[in-house]
């Protein structure tokens, strides 16, 4: 084996062992990184307070009016008396208010299905690489298996087994997202399991959950953690695909996603806010989220500080 | 390594086997094609004729033995909207879905590792900033959002590039191609880089990962040290060792690029296999579905072998048989 | 290109950092005698002219392969291949076949290739959408060369407009044809104005002129099919000049390519009615409950609910705010211009207030709990629909929930996904064409008591029933004298509207875009067809 090549996540055990406070100091070291979990703090505040923050319940029916439907930014309500800071659906659904309540399903669903689909992916991923053989061989065919299935197609069965929802819409994103993890757990962990000190403890009669949980995982937590990044981020888009294509939230309740897909078809008519305000209000979730977690990946490598 | 290839091939039946069941199972929860297509001055007694002459009147463990014994025949079922042989309706696309994703891997290749490389070696420049947020931004849109501003700006407001289509082709080998045309090309980028764009950022990230995990590393340093000119110890040592998740990720989103062009596919209306499957599922054209199902099943083992072939090559450490035996 | 540049530049330039956005793009200009490219909504699934009857398998296939009896754009009965025909009695009519149709291999058009088309159209294996329900009561004889009878078992007044549904083809190409022989072109031999030049499924269709045509010669010399179901690519590939002409324009479109001055809409209001229709079969319900959910006697049994509804749902503002104008209120259940339309039948007025009280006074003054259902993906905009008539019905103290799904789930549910294998819905939107342009189809599918036996009401997923008006329309049925018939129909009509058998709510507008040197002045039937389309001046 050439001695030059170090495994490129392989990290120091003794980081383990860092304290909180350290962990956060060394986190507001970047600007980035605190400037990210600012928004993150700030978006998530204002998607749990929407109906403090907002004019309208955008989900109750009786106060929508079509009358009141794609008007401009700054347009007042022909009914209800209060400004459209930035214009209405073709529902008469405040924009504003639609946004905050939509940020709220659009979060929801990409954080709880993507920390879902870690725990699941990872678990599954480490135990692959861990035992070998045919277990490793059964996991990685489901994952095969799973990955093999467009996305669309996995959710199209749930809704006709459950019906439609949020619910669903989570399950489809776990079920479409979770291989992900476990192929990259596996891979790491395969690596890592051939490693002198992992045979040693086998040997020593540690238990295996020991060894999975002790050594394989912290080994895997950095690049889990650039992939959960992606994927919150990813589920969010996906959810917007699935409302694209008719199968995501209801209708009645839209999240970010929705309501850039049903804006989108005003975009050639100049109608741009329909659209161009939940796409940017996405945009700055996700980059808020994107900035943590890449500050939280730095912070987690030990190495950047030797 | 020949045996156990043999045994991905035979865990690639059993895969094929249950998806087959669960997509059978799925479809016949869904819905059936009769209601959904059949005329609506046809009285209750005509229904009823089709859905027989379907077989959709049988339980469906009858059905699928019946799948199954056209199976052995090498008869997938002829597709209910298209009336001709399932799989020939789906080789039909086939080309202009590969080519699709062979240019938006290609691209996001071209695009994400010398980028990535770039903000790896150099962290702290601007520019690297500029990439990396740039980065976010690409795997952050949704991509038929992308899509339709593509065509907003490139098509309408610039007219540099056709909205839509596959333009000219070209036949080589018995199949149409686009790339071989200034036509083609010109319908394929807009398409391709819409595709190209997530992957590309996912690379980007990765290559730059691997890049700052592998510099600060003694190795490196000893190559340094010894002597070594920059260019060869980033495209020896540095490249090599982040080629291994990257190529993990384009080897897995390659797969994936096929499954998943069919929002793509369906905004640029690009005649391939994703928007084929759409529709398929719209009208619940089981014959399709199922024979697709199991070609993207074929092409994912096929994948994840290729894949592993790289890994052993890439990293010495992991053996190809004995990463499966053990 | 007339995008509002300031919206678009504060909005988008934002996002994107506002590049040069003022180039205006080419257009291919078109000519006498050249190419004309049509952007199709839907992709042609076959080109056998008998296998799926939809509207864009049609379409292509009006190209190539004539029909005895022609419809124009309003849907009149026009020769075809046949140049006259007459009812001799109630159940008998002869067609005269026109001399000098010829196939586009140059075989005549003959009585035997008439009889061989319509016996293998109703006999195509797999059709799901097939010609059965327009052949089915059919026998056809050969009189002499130029004569084909056609004996029906009841009398049957539509004869001709039910073989206007019906290509005709070579018996002898088509006697030996195989199914893929269509799509290749080897068997696409008709005797239409366009002869098979390529398919290329999902990419490309293309036709060109047949010169030995017997009708009017068309302006094209070729014409090109693209599918392009995504609305706002079809726009944009006719604002950029990739093809002349598009199907469909999205309503959301519509405003800002009327004032384009490159561009020109034609319109048509189609056949189709689009529709709410309740559970009137069962006495309970299942999507309508008491407020807390517990089960109520269905209340849609009773007219004063069904009269609120209607009341409540302000269709015209629907039409204008919602379909923006791709859609016109509906009073009745088919459009004017229909036979069988009733001009007496006026749209009612909105009023909140009054259906409030409506019911009220049926005994729910705090409403009751009920699901809408639909698709979501059939017709026009048909999710902002039902969340539009949701909002209506919540202003009358409905507690009314949107379950929107996609096609091929909705239609089995709303077909047989009820207990026992009944329609499964309490309350619904869906829609009825009368293809043939008339009103029959509707009354006797969709108004019709269900009848398993004579195949009535086939399409009544609400089982509504009313024997007084089942006689009329059977009586109509059988009546073949145009103005009498007319006249029973137009009963029926206002018989079911004054029931509230269904809540009509809009017949779709079928708007084509084109460059503005291109006319067309649109169908009701949704076809596009080359050959109405003409040089502007």
């Amino acid at each position: 084996m050439p001695s030059d090549i170090v495994d490129p996540f392989a990290r120091d055990p003794e980081a383990t062992a860092r304290p909180l406070r350290d962990f956060a100091r060394s986190y507001l070291r970047s600007p980035s990184g605190a400037v990210g979990l600012v928004l993150l703090v700030l978006i998530v505040l204002a998607a749990l307070c929407a109906p403090l923050l907002s004019f309208q319940n955008p989900y109750d029916l009786l106060q929508l009016d079509i009358m009141d439907g794609q008007l401009p930014p700054g347009a007042s309500s022909m009914a209800a008396g209060y400004t459209y800071l930035l214009g209405t659906d073709d529902q008469g659904r405040d924009m504003y208010s639609a946004i905050l309540y939509g940020l709220r399903i659009s979060l929801g669903v990409g954080v709880i299905s993507a920390t879902t689909a870690a725990v699941i992916g990872a678990t599954l991923g480490l135990i692959a690489a861990y035992r070998g053989g045919r277990v490793e061989a059964a996991i990685m065919r489901l994952v095969d298996f799973q990955l093999s299935f467009p996305t669309i197609l996995i959710a199209l069965m749930i809704l006709a087994v459950l019906g439609k929802g949020i619910g669903n819409v989570i399950l489809a994103l776990v079920l479409v997202e979770w291989a992900t993890f476990a192929r990259t757990a596996r891979g790491v962990g395969l690596v890592e399991s051939r490693k002198e000190y992992i045979e040693a403890s086998h040997v020593m009669g540690v238990p295996t959950w020991r060894i999975l949980l002790q050594h394989l995982l912290p080994n895997c937590i950095p690049p889990l953690i650039v992939i959960a990044t992606v994927q919150v981020a990813r589920a969010i888009s996906l959810e917007a695909t699935l409302s694209f294509l008719g199968v995501g939230v209801p209708i009645t309740q839209p999240s970010l996603g929705l309501l850039i897909s049903n804006g989108y078809q005003y975009m050639f008519s100049g109608m741009y806010w329909m659209s161009v305000f939940p796409g940017l209000s996405l945009l700055v979730t996700i980059v808020a989220i994107n900035l943590v977690g890449d500050r939280l990946r730095d912070v987690l490598n030990p190495r950047k500080d030797s | 390594m020949f045996a156990s290839i043999l045994q991905r091939i035979g865990q690639a039946v059993f895969v094929m086997f249950c998806m087959t069941v669960v997509v059978f199972i799925g479809m016949n929860l869904i819905g059936n094609p009769i209601d959904l297509l059949i005329s609506p001055s046809a009285t209750p007694a005509e229904r009823a004729r089709l859905i027989a002459e379907f077989g959709l009147d049988q339980p469906i463990w009858v059905q699928y033995w019946r799948f199954l014994v056209g199976l052995v025949h090498l008869d997938l079922g002829t597709s209910y909207i298209f009336n001709e042989p399932a799989l020939r309706v789906i080789m039909q696309r086939f080309p202009a879905t590969i080519e699709l994703a062979l240019a938006a891997t290609f691209l996001s290749v071209l695009i994400g590792v010398p980028l990535g490389l770039y903000a790896g070696l150099r962290p702290y420049a601007p520019l690297s900033r500029f990439i990396m947020t740039g980065s976010i931004l690409g795997f952050s849109l949704p991509t038929f959002w992308v899509g339709m501003m593509f065509i907003l700006v490139f098509s309408v407001q610039l007219g540099w590039l056709p909205s839509g289509g596959r333009g000219d082709t070209v036949t080589l080998l018995g199949v149409k191609w686009s790339f071989l045309t200034w036509d083609g090309l010109s319908h394929m980028l807009l398409p391709a880089l819409n595709l190209a764009l997530f992957k590309a950022s996912l690379i980007l990230r990765l290559t730059r990962a691997g890049v700052a995990e592998v510099l600060p590393q003694d190795y490196v340093r000893l190559a340094h040290a010894k002597g070594l000119s920059a260019r060869r110890v980033v495209f020896v040592h540095v490249l090599k060792n982040v080629m291994i998740p990257v190529v993990t990720v384009v080897g897995l989103e390659f797969g994936s690029v096929i499954a998943f062009s069919v929002v793509t596919e369906t905004i640029f209306a690009w005649p391939g296999m994703g928007k084929l499957i759409i529709d398929s599922i719209n009208n619940l054209d089981r014959p399709i579905i199922v024979a697709y199902l199991m070609i993207i099943v074929l092409l994912f083992v096929t994948i994840n072998l290729v894949v592993d072939i790289l890994y052993t090559v890439l990293d010495p450490r992991v053996q190809f048989s004995k990463a499966r035996t053990r | 290109m007339e995008l509002d540049r300031r919206h678009f530049l504060s909005g988008l330039g934002m996002l994107l950092g506002a590049g040069s956005l003022l180039r205006s793009a080419p257009a291919y200009a078109v000519e006498l005698d050249g190419t004309l490219i049509i952007g199709m909504s839907t992709e042609s699934s076959s080109m056998d002219p008998h296998w799926h009857i939809q509207t864009a398998n049609s379409s292509v296939s009006q190209h190539l392969f004539d029909r005895i009896v022609h419809m124009d754009a309003s849907q009149n009965e026009v020769p075809g291949l046949a140049e006259s025909w007459r009812n001799v009695d109630g159940n008998t009519w002869e067609f005269t076949l026109r001399e000098g149709a010829t196939f586009h291999n140059g075989d005549p058009v003959t009585v035997e290739d008439l009889i061989f088309s319509y016996a293998r159209a109703s006999d195509v294996p797999g059709a799901i959408f097939n010609l059965r329900a327009y052949l089915g009561d059919k026998t056809f004889e050969k009189v002499d060369d130029r004569t084909l009878r056609v004996i029906t078992e009841q009398p049957n007044p539509i004869v001709p407009r039910e073989l206007a549904t019906t290509a005709i083809i070579s018996k002898k190409v088509g006697e030996t044809a195989l199914p893929e022989d269509y799509n290749s072109g080897k068997a696409c031999i008709g005797s239409g104005p366009y002869k098979f030049v390529e398919y290329v499924p999902g990419q490309v269709i293309q036709v060109e002129r047949h010169d030995g045509y017997w009708g009017e010669k068309p302006q094209w010399s070729r014409v090109v099919f693209r599918p392009i179901p995504t609305g706002g690519s079809r726009v944009a590939a006719l604002q950029s000049g990739d093809v002349n002409v598009i199907d469909s324009v999205p309503p959301s479109d519509v405003e800002h390519l009327e004032k384009d001055a490159k561009l020109r809409l034609g319109r048509g209001t189609a056949n189709r009615m689009i529709f709410l229709s309740f559970d009137q079969g069962r006495d309970v319900s299942p999507y309508a409950t008491a407020k807390d959910g517990s089960a109520i006697p269905n209340p849609f049994k009773n007219h004063l609910v069904r009269d609120a509804f209607d009341l409540a749902i302000d269709k015209k503002a629907i039409a204008e705010r919602i379909l923006s104008g791709n859609g016109a209120p509906a009073e009745q259940l088919v459009p004017a211009g229909i036979f069988g339309h009733n001009p007496e039948i006026a749209l009612r007025d909105a009023d909140a207030a009054k259906a409030k009280a409506m019911l009220e006074e049926a005994g729910y003054p705090d409403g009751f709990k009920l699901t809408l259902h639909g698709p979501n993906d059939r017709f026009i905009r048909d999710s902002a629909v039902l969340q539009a008539v949701a909002q209506m019905l919540a202003r009358i103290g409905i507690a009314i929930e949107v379950d929107a799904m996609p096609a091929n789930i909705f239609y089995k549910r709303a077909a047989s996904g009820g207990e026992g294998g009944v329609p499964e819905f309490s309350f619904f939107l869906v829609g009825y064409g009368a293809a043939t342009g008339e009103v029959s189809g509707v009354l006797r599918n969709l108004i019709h008591s269900y009848d398993d036996a004579s195949g009535f009401g086939s399409n009544n997923r609400g089982r509504y029933s009313n024997p007084d008006l089942d006689a009329l329309i059977e009586e109509g049925m059988a009546t073949v004298d145009d103005a009498k018939r007319e006249e029973i129909y137009r009963k029926c009509c206002a018989m079911a509207v004054a029931d509230l058998a269904v809540i009509p709510l809009y017949y779709p507008i079928s708007v084509w875009g084109m460059q503005s040197d291109i006319q067309f002045e649109g169908r009701s039937d949704e076809r596009t067809l080359a050959m109405d389309f003409h040089l502007a001046g």
